[in-house]
């Protein structure tokens, strides 16, 4: 009895949030709908009283879309799995280890999460230029998985320190050794939080633009949010085109996520219940 | 084996950021044969037609070895990537400037000077003054005038018709218009016969400079702010007559989206860019330009000029060249097709080629006005004086008299 | 057992694993930050950018900063406003989180895709929907408020800073809550159902199952969630840059639009680092608490 009314009211709030939530999300979607005129109402409707969809053939057609659009997957791609990777160890020591001089880099991991990003846009331009990095895709990625290590290592960390060491320790008994236990054991139960620490990751390189920017010079080096910039001049933005564009660019990301989201809740609590 | 595997693939990792570094740190500068030229220009130059295709051809006919590599930037964001660009010494040849941002550069001797190619440049003795002002310090000229955009009044010649109002001569009329039209159309609550935000100081400024009076002004070396001179306040006045009596804008608000609400049919007038009938389309063709009426009858008040030039850093080793390169973007032929795609062009010989509707805003750009030519001007920018003494007076958090004598303190202060 | 056996010899192990971090943090950061601590001793504006190196100044950035009157409101104002933004997005968090367990799997799949979405989106376009939705002029808000028979006025919701902030603070919340939300949740599902189960069976009452099960295993995410919150919202800039126009009035000025305005604004890049390491110091202040929690944890 208890269960149903907690599920009922579970649901009610759910629904609540996906329609506060949901919104802007909302006003976007419709946005890009609109033909320019409507766009800034004066008269604002809830429900669009026109459709149109030259904004989509607006923003397709733009010189640049598709190669920014490979250009943000290249670096999203491989900023999110080096950074896993790079991090996955980096937690494992932290989480399961005992080694002189774990607070030093604890602290050094933390700092650097607190600095400021525009305080350092400058050096690491200086840097990168000293390295011929800057205009490469790679000096892009690397600056990134610099500015996502920190967090990845830490939300890994936590995830990691939540399963007993009981598991690890039954498989290295069972003659596994320490990698094997790991990868048999631990990484199963540790990929909500993977997926979890790899949307956050993949957001942060898909939506960064300030870096990107002063990083990247020429036009075929641009991410998608450079190549969303385009679409503002002086006199203000082009609105319809813009939210059209976004809007392109977030179903891709929705569809993998929501696919990976739902393979791995399973694989989970599959494994949980093998466990 | 595993233990290996994992082993070898953390040393992968590692070997791998090494050797990148390793590997692209071995390339350094190359040598100063200038094989290309790069141009950072503002997206907006994309809707100049082809004037920036024919120049680029032009020069490249003319320097077959000198590849041009144009790189459009952002208006919020390129000054950063420029002061980057400075620090590494290396980056564009050639760069765009909005013409407010270019004396803090030009001061620092970030630019370099190009005095000497002055009169190399296409129309240099008609450049627009409020564009070579703005590109100049200390008597040498460190950015080349691109184009303008300079502001009139855009209204709806329906509503002007309906009511029997012809375009007004003078402030005066330009007044009883605006009245006229409240009483006819002011039932709607959210009518404005001129649409005038509380914090729009191009316009405000107009109504200052137009009675004589001024932002600030250099004497014996020092900025003295002055909008508390008789002169300024009267302007002032004409801007809280206007707010209070014609206007249903936001009183706290900035003009950013002022064609917007233009286009959603309940504005009469407002001091718009020539380019912003580009985006009414619900009002179609009914709207029409006029220069905003000066109180002297039959003259028009000064208006703001925007706009751009075109600098060289300082760094840049192929200044000739570059500076070759923005004669070929800003001769006449180019100039031509820029005031043609509805921009207004760097001299005033050109201005008589914007015809039809808009020709009114091009006319306005003969009798401008610009921000005072201090180094800290920006400062005052920054710390949104004038807006904030525009809202205070909109608002009527104070009077005009105490608004305008706590800006001009401010402005002192900062300016000095 | 196998950690006191291993402790004798020294590990190479552990290094080994950080290595590449420390690798590619040192890399990239190493001398930005060595940069970013100098050039807090110098005057490194425009002009010494031009000339090639900064004047060494001593302290002076640090004094005008600490003397500088409005810097002290600007601190206040931040660390309130930090506050605000991380107990709403925290609690909303949680609460959204714990919800999903128990919902219906459509509507979590749905809530979850929103989730995504409202991530997905680019944050200028994010937040100037959020800015129209609260406009002068274009506001939906007003206008639904108009259609139910009210007669509302346009109205400029941030001239009252209060109900200025709560909307940008409101915007900031929802931009963190897909983050935070899904971060809750995906520990929640690694708490062992059968562990749960086998409480209730022992007769433990949800309440005993939450704070003996469920709150020790979220205890080092919501550590994380909640320093993570605190240093991204002290350091919110683009939210408020954008809401007010790029032109945000004094009363609005948080730590990052000042430090923003010192630096890029006026090209004085020593100011900037100053008030940068400021800003980290304030940081390290305020999340002092947490900190030491994530230092005994990552010591444990």
């Amino acid at each position: 009895m208890k269960r149903t009314s907690s599920t009922t009211y579970s649901n009610i709030s759910g629904l609540f949030a996906i329609v506060l939530m949901g919104f802007p999300v909302y006003w976007m979607v419709t946005t890009s709908f609109k033909p320019k005129g409507d766009i800034l109402s004066t008269n604002p409707t809830i429900i669009p009283h026109s459709f149109s969809i030259s904004n989509y053939v607006e923003a397709v057609t733009k010189e640049g879309f598709a190669k920014a659009l490979l250009n943000s997957v290249i670096v999203v791609f491989f900023t999110v799995i080096i950074s896993i990777i790079i991090a996955l160890f980096a937690s494992i020591a932290v989480a399961r280890m005992k080694f002189k001089g774990k607070r030093i880099y604890v602290a050094s991991i933390l700092l650097v999460q607190m600095l400021p990003l525009s305080a350092l846009l400058i050096p690491i331009y200086l840097l990168l230029s000293r390295l011929n990095l800057t205009d490469k895709l790679a000096g892009v990625i690397l600056t990134y998985i610099a500015f996502v290590l920190p967090f990845v290592v830490w939300t890994l960390r936590g995830f990691l320190v939540n399963i007993p060491t009981e598991l690890e320790e039954a498989a290295l008994m069972d003659g596994c050794t320490k990698p094997q236990a790991y990868r048999r054991v631990l990484f199963p139960l540790m990929a909500p939080g993977l997926v979890a620490t790899a949307i956050f990751a993949f957001i942060q390189a898909w939506n960064e633009f300030l870096l990107a920017y002063i990083l990247l010079s020429s036009q075929d080096k641009a991410t998608m949010p450079i190549w969303l910039a385009g679409f503002t001049n002086r006199f203000g933005t082009d609105w319809g085109p813009l939210m059209a564009a976004s809007t392109l660019t977030a179903i891709p990301v929705v569809i993998f996520f929501s696919l990976i989201q739902d393979k791995i809740a399973t694989g989970v609590t599959a494994g949980a219940v093998k466990g | 084996m595993r233990t290996l595997r994992a082993k070898s693939i953390a040393a992968m990792s590692v070997a791998a950021l090494v050797g990148a570094v390793a590997f692209t740190g071995s390339s350094v500068a190359q040598a100063a044969t200038p094989k290309s030229i790069t141009v950072w220009l503002m997206p907006d130059a994309k809707d100049f037609g082809t004037a920036l295709a024919d120049a680029n051809a032009a020069f490249s006919a003319a320097y077959p070895k000198t590849k041009v590599i144009v790189e459009f930037q952002t208006w919020a964001d390129h000054l950063k990537k420029l002061d980057a660009a400075l620090v590494a010494k290396k980056g564009p040849d050639v760069v765009e400037f909005g013409n407010t941002e270019v004396l803090k550069y030009s001061a620092a001797g970030a630019l370099a000077d190009l005095s000497s190619y002055k009169p190399t440049f296409g129309n240099s003795a008609t450049w627009l003054k409020g564009l070579e002002d703005a590109g100049s310090f200390d008597g040498k000229l460190f950015a080349v005038p691109y184009y303008a955009g300079a502001r009139a009044i855009m209204y709806r010649p329906s509503l002007f018709k309906a009511q029997g109002i012809s375009v007004p001569k003078s402030y005066a009329e330009f007044l009883s218009a605006g009245k006229k039209l409240m009483n006819a159309y002011g039932t709607d609550k959210d009518f404005s016969a001129v649409y005038l935000p509380g914090k729009y100081w191009y316009a405000a400024m107009s109504f200052v400079y137009d009675e004589g009076g001024a932002i600030a002004t250099k004497s014996g070396g020092k900025w003295v702010g002055s909008l508390d001179s008789a002169a300024s306040i009267r302007g002032l006045n004409r801007f809280k007559e206007v707010s209070d009596l014609l206007s249903k804008a936001d009183k706290s608000g900035t003009e950013a989206a002022q064609w917007d609400v233009f286009n959603g049919g309940k504005v009469a007038m407002s001091y718009s860019n020539g380019w912003e009938s580009c985006c009414i389309p619900k009002i179609g063709t009914d709207w029409a330009f006029f220069p905003m009426p000066s109180v002297n009858s039959g003259k028009a008040s000064p208006a703001f000029l925007g706009g751009s030039n075109l600098a060289i850093p300082s760094y840049a080793s192929n200044a000739k060249l570059a500076a070759t390169w923005i004669r070929y973007f800003t001769n006449a032929t180019q100039m031509k097709t820029i005031a043609l795609s509805g921009a207004i062009p760097n001299n005033t010989r050109m201005l008589g080629l914007i015809s039809g509707p808009a020709a009114p805003v091009a006319a306005a750009a003969k009798n401008s006005w610009f921000v005072p030519g201090a180094v800290k001007w920006v400062d005052v920018e920054n710390a949104n004086t004038l807006q904030t003494m525009l809202s205070d007076i909109a608002t009527g958090k104070k009077t005009v008299a105490k608004a305008a004598a706590d800006a001009s303190d401010e402005i002192t202060k900062l300016l000095n | 057992m196998a950690r006191i056996s291993n402790a004798r010899r020294f590990k190479p192990w552990p290094y080994l694993l950080i290595a590449p971090s420390l690798i590619a943090l040192g890399l990239i950061l190493g001398f930005p930050v060595y940069k970013l601590i100098s050039l807090s001793f110098e005057r490194y504006g425009l002009a010494e950018i031009i000339a090639g190196e900064g004047v060494f100044v001593g302290l002076e950035n640090f004094k005008e900063t600490f003397t500088d009157p409005e810097f002290w409101n600007i601190l206040k104002r931040t660390l309130f406003f930090t506050l605000g933004m991380v107990s709403v997005s925290i609690v909303v968090g949680a609460w959204l989180a714990h919800l999903m367990v128990k919902m219906h799997p459509g509507i979590r799949y749905v809530l979850n895709t929103v989730l995504i979405l409202v991530w997905a989106m680019p944050q200028l376009v994010s937040i100037s929907v959020w800015r129209w939705i609260f406009s002068f002029d274009f506001s939906i808000v007003t206008a639904v408020i108009n259609s139910m028979g009210f007669e509302m006025d346009n109205h400029n919701y941030f001239v009252n800073t209060f109900s200025g902030f709560l909307i940008i603070g409101g915007c900031v919340a929802w931009g963190a809550l897909p983050f935070i939300t899904i971060s809750i949740y995906a520990a929640l599902t690694q708490v062992p159902k059968d562990l749960i189960e086998a409480a209730e069976i022992d007769g433990a009452n949800p309440r005993q199952v939450f704070r003996n099960i469920i709150f020790p295993m979220l205890l080092p995410i919501y550590i994380i969630l909640i320093s993570l919150s605190i240093i991204w919202d002290f350091q919110v800039f683009s939210h408020i840059w954008i809401f007010l126009d790029s032109r945000p009035s004094a009363e609005y000025y948080t730590m990052a639009i000042y430090a923003f305005q010192k630096s890029f604004g006026l090209s004085e890049y020593g100011m900037g680092a100053a008030i940068s390491l400021i800003m980290i110091f304030a940081l390290v202040g305020v999340t002092g608490y947490y900190l030491r929690q994530m230092m005994r944890m990552g010591d444990e």
